[in-house]
């Protein structure tokens, strides 16, 4: 069967994605349409269906459709296998780091592709760890051409923050990419939570904490990165990309002022971002 | 059982970066991050095959205000937990 593809372009790193099925790759299309791209790709995704030979149990296939980060990585030397957490034995997927290939064998459900958006995670994880950049938990927004990151765990309020930033643009209330550019640190929008297919330069770094009244405290460099680093999901990437990882997280701390923002649900936070300056 | 006499190294596979004077250590296994204070970061950074736990303890008496006796006592106590960590390897010990 011939194969279509289609490029989906996340923070300047370009996915060619090959699917033979055609309400599949209409699928993909509708679901990454705000990432959809024409750039030259950097690395390529094979999505296939998962072959007879590749036995895996009703329970497995179950807990992979429906349990959130269900899989994992695990690497040797320059590949990584795509597994279940569950059960590491059977390869559900690759990354192979220097062919730039990668590959997936997709479980389908009325032809949407269950664990696309996880392995295309991992996906950027890897590539963009190699180049310096990385992934994190965080709800970005940008306000006056400058970008402004919100990190913290669930629950911690980054949707809340979204809420609160009506009428400014929405990266995204999920997961952010950061890459540093001409010597400073971009923001990325990802297809992760809601937002948008945008970027800046970051301005400031926010660690969110609930609380009753609006307070800002500065966070010192070092405790700036190991909180950035608890929230930037390298876990399985291997020594050398979490190396590239700490390095670039080190330099960006060191240029963006971090703060601890204690915000309640009805917090005025643009008004009290903008008394800070 | 670390003894003055022991030598002791950094785990090499721990990526690691000392921020204003500060440490971040990563355990890439268990995914998890730690940050050292400015003395934690000094002992760290100065942990080195060829010193013995000793003259890492005299290092630090140069560099902060601190009884030997308490440097000692604190240098062999962070050493214990870095080793229980699998930062540090215990080389030799006599």
């Amino acid at each position: 069967m011939p194969q279509k593809s289609l490029n989906v372009e996340i923070a300047g790193l370009c996915a060619e994605i090959f699917a033979e099925d055609s309400k599949v790759f209409a699928y993909l299309g509708s679901r990454f349409r705000n990432f959809l791209s024409e750039s030259e790709p950097d690395f390529d995704i094979d999505l296939r269906e998962k072959p007879k030979s590749l036995n895996i149990g009703v329970e497995l296939l179950n807990e992979l459709a429906n349990m959130p980060q269900a899989t994992t990585l695990i690497q040797k030397n320059h590949r990584y296998s795509f597994v279940a957490k569950t059960d590491s034995t059977k390869e559900i997927g690759f990354i192979d780091v220097e062919r730039k290939r990668c590959l997936l064998y997709e479980l389908f459900k009325d032809s949407r592709a269950l664990l696309f958006t996880d392995f295309l995670l991992f996906c950027l994880y890897v590539f963009l760890g190699s180049s310096n950049g990385f992934l994190l938990h965080a709800c970005g927004v940008v306000k006056d051409n400058e970008g402004y990151v919100f990190a913290g765990p669930s629950e911690s309020g980054k949707t809340t923050v979204a809420r609160l930033s009506k009428g400014l643009t929405l990266l995204s209330d999920e997961c952010l990419c950061i890459k540093e550019s001409d010597n400073s640190y971009r923001v990325y929008g990802t297809p992760w939570g809601k937002g948008g297919n945008k970027f800046a330069k970051i301005k400031n770094v926010f660690f969110l904490k609930k609380g009753k009244a609006m307070a800002f405290k500065r966070v010192k460099p070092a405790a700036a990165a190991s909180r950035i680093l608890r929230d930037a999901s390298f876990g399985a990437l291997g020594q050398q990309i979490t190396r590239n990882i700490l390095n670039s997280v080190a330099k960006m701390v060191d240029e963006v002022p971090c703060y601890e923002m204690r915000f309640s649900v009805n917090s005025p936070i643009w008004e009290s971002i903008s008394d800070l300056y | 059982m670390l003894s003055l006499k022991s030598c002791v190294s950094k785990n090499e596979k721990v990526p690691w970066r000392i921020i204003e004077g500060e440490a971040i250590l990563v355990d890439v296994d268990k995914g998890e991050v730690i940050h050292l204070n400015e003395a934690g970061a000094e002992i760290w950074s100065s942990i080195d095959e060829e010193k013995s736990v000793d003259e890492i303890i005299n290092h630090i008496c140069d560099q902060f205000e601190v009884a030997k006796e308490t440097a000692e006592k604190d240098t062999l106590e962070f050493l214990d937990q870095m080793i229980e960590k699998g930062m540090v390897e215990c080389l030799k010990s006599p």
